[in-house]
Formats: C-alpha cells, structure tokens, sequence
C-alpha cells in the first residue's frame, strides 16, 4: 500500500518497494538506536520496551488513528480516552505484533476500531444521561451521516475501484460506509437509512463481498 | 454450530472486521478466534482489506494531554520521557501557564483556565445522585480518568495543584507559587471534602518545595475522590499527631474534578 499512506502522514511499512530517500537510508546501514519512521521496526523496538520509539510511533500515527476513532464515538473527548486505550495496548502487546500477518497501520487501526466500537454501548448510555447538558459535544468536524458516503466514494476512486464497485447502488455504498466508518450495527444503520433491518444486512454484506472481489483475492493484502 | 465451515466463517470474519458482529455473537467469535488459528487468518485479511477504506479518513491531532496520560499510566510519571513534540514540562504544565517564568497573571490565568476546565467537566460527568447507586458511577467502562484539583488561597491565587491517577495511589502535589514556604513548626494537611457536605477526609501531608512531590494515598484514588468535590490545605502544628479533623483555617481550598 504505499502509493496512499504516504498521504496521510504515516510512514509505509517495511513492506513498501520505493527507493530509499536520503532521509529514509536503507535500515541495515542504520545503529540500531538510531530515529526509525518505520513503522514495523518501532513495533519490535517497543516489544523491547524501547520508550523513544513508543513516542515516536505515537508521533506518526496518533492523528490519523484519532480521525478513525472520532468518526465511530462522534466526539473528540471519547475518541481521546479510545486513542489513549490502544496505545497502552499497544505497548503492552507490541511483541505478538507479526509482521507478515498484517501492516503495522492495519494493526493499530484494529486495536482502534475494536476499542472504539467495544466503547460504544457504553458510550451511548453515558451520551443519553449527560445528552441535556451536552448537546453541542457531537463535535465531529464533519456531518455523521453525510460524510461516511463522501469518504467511501473517495476510498474506492482511491483505490482505483470504480467500474468494479459501480454495480452498487448508492443505499448499499451507505450501509458499507456506515458500518465500516461510523461502526455502527445493522439495526443502527436500519434506523438511519430507514430500511428493514434484513435489507440493510444484505446491502453491507453484498457491498462488502463486492469490495472483496474488487480488490482481488489478495489475502493478506502486502502486495497491493 | 461449526465455526469453521468455510462459507460461515468467512461471513463471520467479514461481519465481525467490519464491526457489525456485536454482543454476545462477537464475544462468541472472539473465543473462536482464539483458538483457531485459521479463523484468525480469515479477519485478517478481511482486517488488511478494510485498512485500505481508512487511509482517507481525514486526520486530527490528539490534543496534549493524550500523551501525557498515556506516559502517566504506562511508566507512572509523564515528566519522565520526552513527549513526542514538546519538553519535558509535565502534562498540566503545559496548558497551565504557571512556573518561574509566569507571574501574576499567569496565575490568574491558570485560575480562570482551570475554573473553566473544572466546570466544563463538572457539566459533562454530572449525574444524578443516584447514579451511584444503581451502577451508573463506572463512566466508561475501562477508561481511564484522572483526578485534579486546584487550590487557592484567601486572595484567590492559586497555590496547590493536586492530580492522581484514577486507579492510582500517589497524588502528585504542585506547589503554584514558588516564593511560597511552610512556616517553621507547621505542616500542610491536605483534606478531601466530600459532596455530601460531611466532615473533611484527611488526606495526607504535604511536602512544600519548588519541584512536584508526591502523597502516597491510603486507597486507590477513585475509593478518596470518587464522591469528593473540593480539596483543602491546613496547615497544623509539626509536633502534634495528625489530627483527624482540620484544627486550624483552611490556607487553600479548591475544586476538585474528575478529568476524561
């Protein structure tokens, strides 16, 4: 994936076939101590309980996996108690990182996500009892439901994706966006397109096999 | 049911990387997970497929504090890194102008910043006085939160800032104004003055110098300051036991708010 993440402000994994820059010289002509962008070898430095390269990956990573976890709790303050939740996991279980397995930002996004989307519930009641004196704390810098779609659209034009997605109408690209960005479940996202429940279930299912299928069979996803 | 049957398992992986799968169903998955192997290599690679949709999602930087709490849970002193953009000044201090270099105003400032910090997470985490009692207290689940107080003395200057980690057992004390001593013969007391308006708590002594120092609490900091609002410092005779109630006028007093 490298032709995007640099985009983003994250660094590529090790994986990543560009030349080496001047500033980013290849790794073994590197002292072992010396400041890394790479994501994968912060990862096995911190299993080592390497506490400068833990805030470095914090450095590089910390935004973009913030905008991941506010889109899915709406507000900034929960979304910085998820960010601060993964990252104490992350130190703590660097070491059963595995390299082959997944990117180094595909991990940490999980850790995300699933800290994020765990919360909700939880989230949600605490929203409901404080919803009164809190009413402007939806501070998302973008509109809930309007912008999941916006970010697919541009997640598939990205990935060069469009012919292969065009069999899907815009209710299906919905669903999938809410369900991937928002973290929302099916009978959440049944209540905001208005559609029945089973409906919306085929819509994010069919959508997504149909991702699958546009991105090739390509199972762990390293050399795309 | 078989897990592990192709076609179910690939729908399994699909709905439970995608975040669809949810409750009981997902707790179940994640123990199949586990232990199998197989099923793990399945949700990666729907993991690795769906990262993909993450890469436009617009970015937004954590605000200071983040990092701070992080080292501060992790390691136990945010001061003792670097943080990742900024010098070694604890958390606070970085969003309380206060120090040797700030004045009178930076105090007031800090005073009014902080005012408006404490009020504002008074107004999110207020609850209803039952909430307690029915189990609604644990506000997020599994989520960390902090302790600080600030306080001020008779002309409103703040003299004191006090914070603690949620599960933590050590307050870290901040004397605020640095020309500030103990008198010769007494020692600071710190209380913790609860929301019912009960007698104060006593907390622990304080020592007084320029760098932070630290009060090793008799509990968990959630068990003191849980149902507390306002802490106090009096300051009481050196050579007399510790009294179980303030003895002498209260040299600073000030809010006390739970932070995140």
């Amino acid at each position: 994936m490298p032709a995007i993440a640099g985009d983003l402000g994250y660094p590529n994994d090790l994986t990543d076939p560009a030349p080496y820059t001047a500033d980013h010289p290849p790794l073994p002509d590197r002292p072992v101590d010396e400041p890394t962008d790479d994501l994968a070898q912060l990862l096995s430095r911190i299993a080592l309980r390497d506490r400068a390269a833990f805030a470095r990956l914090y450095r590089l990573t910390s935004s973009h996996l913030l905008g991941v976890a506010w889109r899915i709790t709406l507000r900034r303050e929960q979304a910085e108690e998820v960010l601060q939740e993964a990252f104490v996991s992350v130190w703590q279980h660097a070491g059963s990182y595995q390299r082959a397995i997944a990117s180094p930002m595909t991990w940490l996004i999980n850790i995300v996500r699933n800290r994020a989307i765990d919360g909700l519930r939880a989230h949600r009641e605490e929203m409901a009892r404080t919803h009164a004196l809190d009413d402007d704390a939806m501070d998302l810098p973008a509109d809930p439901a309007a912008e999941p779609p916006q970010l697919l659209a541009a997640s598939i034009a990205k990935l060069g994706l469009d012919r292969c997605m065009a069999s899907l109408s815009a209710p299906q690209r919905q669903a999938v966006a809410l369900a991937y960005y928002r973290g929302l479940a099916h009978g959440e996202i049944a209540e905001t397109l208005a559609a029945p429940l089973g409906t919306v279930k085929a819509w994010v299912r069919r959508g997504l096999d149909k991702l699958k299928t546009c991105l090739g069979d390509d199972p762990v996803g390293l050399s795309a | 049911m078989n897990y592990l049957h192709p076609p179910r398992l690939e729908a399994l992986a699909r709905d439970y990387a995608v975040g669809t799968l949810r409750g009981r169903a997902r707790r179940r998955f994640e123990r199949v997970l586990h232990d199998a192997p197989q099923a793990r290599r399945v949700v990666e690679a729907w993991q690795q497929r769906l990262a993909r949709l993450a890469e436009v999602v617009p970015a937004a930087a954590p605000r200071e504090a983040v990092w701070a709490a992080i080292e501060t849970r992790l390691f136990g002193s945010a001061a003792a890194t670097r943080a990742p953009q900024q010098g070694a000044t604890p958390w606070w201090g970085r969003w309380l102008p206060v120090g040797p270099r700030s004045g009178p105003a930076g105090a007031g400032l800090v005073l009014g910043v902080l005012a408006g910090a404490v009020l504002a997470v008074a107004a999110l985490r207020w609850q209803p006085p039952w909430a307690a009692q029915v189990g609604l207290e644990a506000a997020g689940p599994g989520l960390p939160a902090a302790y600080v107080g600030i306080l001020s003395d008779a002309q409103g200057k703040a003299l004191v800032l006090a914070s603690s980690r949620r599960q933590g057992r050590v307050l870290t004390i901040k004397w605020l104004q640095p020309a500030f001593q103990l008198p010769a013969g007494q020692v600071a007391r710190l209380w913790a003055l609860g929301k019912d308006g009960g007698p104060a708590i006593p907390v622990g002594p304080l020592s007084a110098g320029p760098a932070p120092g630290t009060l090793q609490l008799p509990a968990a900091s959630e068990a003191i300051f849980a149902k507390v609002d306002r802490l106090a410092v009096s300051l009481e005779p050196a050579d007399a036991p510790p009294p179980a109630a303030p003895t002498q006028p209260f040299l600073a007093e000030g809010p006390c708010a739970k932070l995140w």
